[in-house]
């Protein structure tokens, strides 16, 4: 046991060198991030200047390539989201936090967090094949008609749209939302709750007076994230926003979003100003969302710790009081013009009334909150376990159209992109969370920071940027560049989780190492390490699962649809022909299982960890 | 006269009783000082007294009335309850995204009081009343939690004052205070009354002395659960306990 103590000096330094390798690696990848899109978009820029931002036309044609209309339908179809996503995912939220009955709490939050591992191309395909059949049919012309709406939702009724896409992203938002405002919220203290308690508020005042004033930064922040990642969707929209740019007259019609639009782009685009034109699209995107992101994670960072909420301005001005001379009676008793009291008990029932119609309203929202997800799990479960057969499995995909074949091609190549990735994700992930972990200095929260922006940039931009480094330089597609692309994505994530985990072990154990006379490095790696163990490997499962059901970056690194199993989703869906929708639905569900087997084998380990540790 | 009558009160969480059997009588208009060691079931008892105890999951056995009304019974509501009988907490709560008017009128408020006049008004009697008017007259759209702890005890106070309680709880006021703002909170509450009954909950026997009128006992029985044990004027139980096991207690505390 106490082997490692007397051990010479060279290990340490070993360790040491690896971690400041991996923090460098990660520094460097993120530096490459932006250079590489600076760089290719930059003919577009020299061609067409900052008119790209504001410039209408799309005409490869002609050499006319400007972003305008996109950037207005990424911020419309986002901001039709939130429009949807904030009030319900904030009605989630204080329902979870405040409202509801404990034994209802955990397994809501539970399939809200489920819901936040369904992979977007599943949602995306569930729009398109089941929502806008139904929304062409029943709910658009019904909107159409509702007098005082007519105007918003004017137009033929197709189904693809953005009120579609809006409708995808608030369903790919809302687990954001509800479970950081959840969070806020919980971080109240309960000092404040009795506080407004003991005056006689009903459980909606409690909640109006002590508990949303107090989470209000932690709320910004969760709704600022929630942006970040709603302009950064692009797979799930693309599916359904009937990819045609046009100034939105109406909610309707169909539209195009920065994402949307480089998903369909950028694999036609002619090599040179075409190529960098799409690039330029992506540079927009990154700015934009490392813009709000930051901003989220500053409003997050302000909350302060649990308890201690920072002192916001005073909600209400009290207007100088010094005009009214002191009332009647001086330091010994209290003669009041109106009696409080009989002011409280006849407001009791409309405010009991109202507190009712509040805990109503808000379960209403997980209703609402809840229906997609049993809709989407039964929908992907019905359709796709009809064609899943050992054969299916087994088979290598036909072409779209040709009944028979399967999808082994697709499980096994996505089985191998993300095994890759995983190989050169979680040395650097464990390597640089054991790096912040003892640290505090400018370095490290650099480091954190930018772990925590690359954690919100778009996954379309990761994919290009892998396209940029690793597939055109060698003019082929590979595994290993789409391996890197997801790799890419899900360091943060674990860097993130890892620091976490490491941070949950006591203090006074680490402390305790320090005493038998150790480094404080080698204390890190192997005390620390292993009594976070199972934390960490939650961690990396998590984002593991975040890995599997990512389209976007494969998109432009791998050669063929049928090399996994997010692109054959995304090729099949949207085909006429049945044997191909089928064929979406099965890797929908293969996927869905999978994805759902890593969460919820994370979330067991988790578990058996707490277990033993009480 | 009797303000709140506790008949045969018994607190459990789950299957743990913390204090049974409580029959005791607060008079109107005194300081009733609830004494004991801790853990024996003070804070319950008095969370009894305004049914601050519906969330955390206890069960109330037994009667507590509000002059004649049974305070638990069918068709009273638990936020009524609240604002006849209010209540200062161990640590002080100011709102802290509230300003310091905004704290004092915040039950006011709550009542669904709007009238900004009668809340000016409202907020600076309460805030005489608390000993604070003077301190605080200036910079009364201040967040409170730019105040002292002390400032921010009688903030609370102000809060609760400004309902207009019949009867005002307080669980150990000064325990989280210094020396100087204990004396000055001291001070406020031996002025309350008659206004208001108080009851209050504190470890400080000479604290007891100076304030309160009356006192009861808390003390663990065999199975260390809470009980009362003795309650009376404080002079009398002070100077003559009925029970031994007062005596005890008190000899080890006073001396
Ligand atoms: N929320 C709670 N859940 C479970 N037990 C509690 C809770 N609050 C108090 N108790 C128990 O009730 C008993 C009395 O506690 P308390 O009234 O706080 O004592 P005191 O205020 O006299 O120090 C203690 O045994 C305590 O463990
Ligand atoms: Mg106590």
């Amino acid at each position: 046991m106490t082997g490692w103590l007397v051990r010479p000096r060279r290990p340490v330094r070993a360790y040491s060198v690896l971690c400041w390798t991996a923090v460098g690696l990660f520094a460097a990848v993120l530096a490459a991030v932006a250079v590489t899109i600076g760089a290719e978009s930059a003919r577009a820029w020299a061609h067409a200047g900052l008119g790209f931002l504001w410039s209408g036309t799309w005409n490869p044609a002609r050499d006319h390539y400007g972003g305008g209309l996109l950037v207005v339908g990424t911020v419309v179809t986002t901001g039709c989201a939130m429009l949807l996503a904030v009030p319900i995912g904030l009605g989630i939220a204080v329902y979870l936090a405040e409202l509801s009955p404990r034994w209802l709490s955990a397994p809501v939050s539970a399939a809200i967090d489920l819901l936040a591992a369904v992979p977007s191309i599943v949602v995306g395909l569930w729009a398109l094949l089941v929502v806008s059949p139904f929304f062409a049919r029943d709910v658009e012309p019904t909107l159409a008609r509702t007098p005082g709406l007519r105007s918003v939702f004017a137009g033929p009724a197709y189904g693809p749209g953005i009120l579609l896409a809006a409708v995808v992203l608030t369903i790919m938002v809302l687990p954001t939302v509800v479970a950081l405002s959840r969070n806020a919220l919980q971080a109240v203290s309960g000092a404040e709750r009795e506080a407004a308690r003991a005056l006689g508020a009903t459980p909606w005042q409690v909640v109006r007076t002590a508990v949303l004033p107090a989470a209000r930064p932690g709320i910004a922040g969760a709704v600022t994230l929630a942006v970040g990642r709603a302009l950064g969707e692009s797979i799930a929209v693309a599916m359904v926003i009937g990819n045609r740019p046009g100034l939105p007259r109406s909610l309707l019609q169909p539209g195009a979003t920065l994402g949307s639009a480089i998903v369909n782009q950028f694999g036609e685009a002619s090599p040179g100003l075409g190529e960098s034109s799409v690039v330029a699209l992506a540079a927009v995107l990154l700015a934009l969302t490392v813009a709000v992101n930051a901003a989220g994670i500053g409003l997050l960072g302000r909350g302060g710790p649990p308890g201690r909420p920072a002192p916001g301005p005073p909600r209400r001005l009290a207007e100088s009081p010094g005009a009214v001379g002191p009332a009647g009676a001086g330091p010994t008793g209290l003669v009041l013009l109106a009696d409080p009291i009989d002011a409280a008990t006849r407001s009791l029932p409309r405010r009991r009334w109202a507190s009712r119609v509040m805990y109503n309203l808000c379960a209403a929202c997980v209703i609402a909150g809840a229906a997609p997800l049993v809709a989407l799990l039964y929908y992907t479960i019905a359709r796709g376990h009809g064609a899943l057969s050992l054969g299916f499995l087994t088979q290598a995909p036909r072409p779209a159209g040709i009944p028979g074949g399967g999808i082994a091609t697709a499980i096994s190549g996505s089985a191998k992109i993300v095994g890759l990735g995983l190989v050169m994700a979680v040395p650097v992930g464990l390597l640089s969370a054991l790096f912040l972990y003892d640290r505090r200095g400018k370095a490290a929260g650099t480091i954190r920071f930018g772990a925590d922006v690359l954690t919100g940039v778009p996954s379309i931009v990761l994919g290009i940027f892998a396209y940029g480094v690793l597939v055109r330089p060698f003019h082929h597609s590979s595994t290993v560049a789409a391996g890197f692309a997801l790799a890419v994505l899900m360091v943060p994530i674990m860097i993130g989780g890892n620091e976490e985990a490491l941070r949950a072990v006591p203090e006074d154990l680490f402390e305790a190492g320090l005493a038998l006379g150790a480094r404080r490095a080698r204390v890190a790696g192997r005390i620390v390490v292993r009594e976070a163990l199972a934390r960490l490997v939650t961690a990396n499962l998590l984002a593991a699962s975040r890995g599997v059901g990512e389209t976007a970056p494969l998109l432009f690194t791998v050669a063929a649809p049928s090399a996994a199993l997010t692109l054959l989703i995304f090729d099949r869906g949207p085909q006429a022909f049945a044997s191909a929708q089928q064929t979406a639905w099965a890797c929908a569900l293969v996927l869905l299982a999978a994805v759902l087997a890593l969460g919820a084998t994370a979330r067991a380990v988790a578990w058996r960890l707490t277990r033993h540790q009480r | 006269m009797t303000a709140v009558t506790l008949d045969d009160v018994s607190v459990t969480f789950g299957a743990h009783h913390a204090v049974r059997h409580v029959t005791l009588r607060l008079q109107r208009s005194r300081v009733t000082a609830l004494i004991g060691p801790s853990g024996c079931g003070k804070t319950t008892v008095l969370r009894a007294i305004n049914r601050m105890h519906e969330q955390s999951g206890a069960i109330v056995t037994g009667t507590v009335r509000l002059g004649d009304v049974d305070i638990y019974g069918p068709g009273i509501a638990a936020e009524h309850v609240r604002s006849r009988i209010g209540m200062v907490f161990q640590r002080p709560n100011p709102f802290p995204s509230m300003s310091i008017f905004d704290n004092t009128v915040a039950g006011l408020r709550l009542a669904g009081i709007r009238n900004k006049r009668l809340l000016r008004e409202a907020a600076e009697q309460a805030l005489h009343h608390a000993a604070l008017w003077d301190v605080v007259k200036d910079r009364l759209d201040q967040p409170a939690i730019r105040l002292s702890g002390g400032q921010q005890q009688r903030l609370c106070i102000a809060r609760a004052l400004a309902v207009q309680p019949e009867v005002l709880l307080m669980d150990e006021p000064c325990s989280a205070l210094d020396p100087i703002a204990t004396a000055k909170v001291e001070d406020l509450i031996s002025r309350l009354v008659p206004d208001v009954t108080v009851v209050l909950v504190t470890h400080n026997m000479f604290q007891a002395t100076r304030v309160s009128h009356d006192v009861a006992v808390f003390l663990l029985d065999e199975d260390r659960v809470g009980e009362l044990v003795e309650a009376g004027p404080i002079e009398k139980v002070f100077s003559s306990p009925a029970d031994p096991r007062t005596r005890d207690y008190l000899s080890g505390h006073i001396g």
